[in-house]
């Protein structure tokens, strides 16, 4: 990924080489973060908490497509790793000022955020789980990875093309029928994140 | 658009964001009027993004992973590139010692014979095996000359036994390495008193020989002191020796019939180029031999040692049970004298002592010397 030019990043990420991507802002962004965050009263850790959060979110961006191109990711990625910090840095001063009051909006919500989080996971794994292996690497190869069938049917030793069609139509079909049984799920996945 | 068997193709490309412009116009265009084709991207997007939200989950589980990974590939880089670093100084560091260390044990000095033309001259390292003999200068044994005569073009050399005068001009091994302090003195010597071969001057550019000599002390007002000389260079071709860079040049590394007094030892290899090799000294015998065997200092004057012209470092004697009853310290002085009295002023006892006089070179001659009172 180094030495590419960052117009890629987005292009990388849509192919799914995510770790080349990592590598890349690890090298590019981390840096800058850690002066951020250490000059706003966080230490290293805090510093890559953000950056890992930060990561994800403009992976979420991108690979959803509300960014096709973006002509400055590293200043992207450092922006939301600013409002993240500020954020919390934010949170952090109020809870100090309320000494942690548990009926407080804020921490209801949080608390929320954070069940929800993990329903979130819990649903997902579960979902994920009875889709099965074979199907959910090739629903990954082909939505994720976005793999041509020929590589797809050599990656999982399938016999021809059409093998590779019948079988994603089948995951695919699984796959959706899975979800619809479990509505939370849905309204999850429907809410913009 | 595509025909409808291909619509669940368009379905899938449309959601992962691979239609171009026209396409995603054309079909989103298409998408309002047909409920049935909205309900099926619907699904299709709610399949993209449950497996978008499983690969971020991964990637949130394992990133601290990859984080720590490339950490570790950063840090291993950068002790790699230091070590690299050190190495490459080290190494540069090595050659720049041992380009000046050899510059240095280089030739000292070059005559240069007008319309003779110059010759590479072969060097191996020190410390090469030698069948030559080397006469032990504490002994009365004389230098076999045949054992020089071997050898005309290429020869190898030993290293120096203890008895030997070392007479390095730059002080340095090729690892820049002190040899010895004598060394460093005689050159210093030399230096004032013939500035047209003065140490440190390379004037052929090619390499500097070393030299060592082996010195028997001459007798009493006698020329019987004898030199030898070895090169402990390789090289290939003959050289010559002189003890006057202006007199004329001998094939044997050997010198006799000398005087006792300093030499100065001049090479001439076939490129024509005079070095000088270094300096030494013929002693006289009474250092080796017992002389003065007797003295009175009740009848004669006082005991005067004749140490040699700036040579010796200290006079020691020592009586019969190794006891120090005269010491003195004055480098470069050409003598010194004893009243036979003992370093605390007392009468010294008639008998037998031993005179040790040291020289800079790490020498020390002795010689007995029987005390009436």
């Amino acid at each position: 990924m180094q030495g590419q030019k960052e117009s890629k990043i987005v292009h990388e990420l849509l192919r799914g080489n995510d770790r080349e991507v990592l590598n890349y802002l690890y090298k590019s962004c981390l840096p800058k973060i850690k002066s951020l965050v250490s000059k706003l009263g966080g230490n290293m850790d805090d510093a890559k908490d953000v950056f890992q959060d930060g990561v994800v979110i403009m992976y979420r961006k991108i690979k959803l497509g509300d960014f096709l191109e973006l002509e400055n990711p590293d200043a992207f990625l450092y922006t939301i790793c600013r409002n993240i910090w500020l954020n919390k840095m934010k949170k952090d001063s109020k809870m100090m000022h309320v000494e942690r009051m548990p009926d407080r909006v804020d921490d209801q919500a949080d608390i929320q955020r954070q069940w929800d989080m993990k329903e979130r996971e819990a649903q997902l794994m579960g979902v994920f789980e009875k889709l099965g292996d074979k199907c959910a690497r090739l629903l990954r190869f082909v939505y994720i990875k976005q793999l041509k069938p020929e590589v797809i049917a050599l990656e999982l030793e399938m016999a021809s093309t059409d093998v590779v069609k019948t079988a994603k139509n089948r995951c695919k079909n699984k796959l959706q029928d899975l979800i619809q049984e479990h509505p939370q799920l849905v309204k999850i996945l429907t809410d913009k994140t | 658009m595509r025909s409808e068997k291909d619509i669940s193709e368009w379905i899938e490309a449309y959601v992962t964001n691979r239609l171009s412009d026209l396409e995603r116009k054309n079909f989103e265009t298409r998408l309002q009027t047909d409920p049935e084709l909205q309900g099926a991207v619907e699904r299709e997007q709610l399949l993209h993004r449950f497996l978008l939200e499983k690969e971020l989950y991964d990637i949130r589980q394992t990133m601290a992973g990859e984080i720590q990974k490339i950490e570790r590939r950063a840090t291993l880089q950068k002790y790699v590139a230091i070590a690299a670093v050190i190495l490459l100084a080290a190494g540069a560091a090595y050659f720049y010692v041992n380009s000046l260390t050899n510059k240095s044990l280089s030739r000292i000095s070059k005559v240069q014979i007008p319309g003779e033309s110059q010759k590479n001259i072969k060097r191996e390292p020190i410390g090469e095996e030698l069948d030559e003999h080397v006469t032990d200068p504490s002994t009365d044994g004389t230098v076999p000359h045949s054992e020089h005569e071997k050898g005309e073009n290429e020869r190898k050399y030993s290293p120096l036994k203890e008895q030997q005068l070392l007479m390095d001009t730059s002080n340095k091994n090729p690892l820049g390495l002190e040899i010895g302090k004598e060394a460093e003195n005689s050159s210093k010597l030399f230096s004032k008193e013939d500035s047209a071969f003065s140490p440190g001057k390379d004037p052929c550019g090619n390499g500097q020989l070393k030299a060592s000599f082996t010195t028997k002390a001459s007798q009493k007002n006698q020329k019987t002191g004898v030199i030898q000389i070895k090169l402990y260079n390789y090289v290939s071709g003959s050289v010559l020796y002189a003890l006057d860079p202006g007199g004329e040049f001998v094939k044997e590394p050997y010198f006799e019939h000398l005087a006792s007094d300093k030499y100065s030892v001049y090479a001439k290899e076939e490129s024509n180029c005079v070095y000088l090799l270094g300096v030494t000294y013929v002693r006289e015998t009474w250092c080796v031999d017992e002389y003065p065997k007797t003295y009175s200092p009740n009848y004669d004057a006082p005991w005067i040692l004749p140490i040699g012209e700036g040579e010796a470092t200290s006079v020691i004697i020592k009586d019969k049970t190794g006891s120090i009853v005269f010491d003195w310290a004055a480098p470069f002085a050409a003598e010194t004298t004893w009243t036979g009295a003992t370093k605390t002023g007392g009468q010294a006892a008639t008998g037998l002592y031993k005179v040790f006089i040291n020289y800079q070179n790490g020498e020390t001659c002795v010689a007995s010397v029987t005390l009436f009172q």
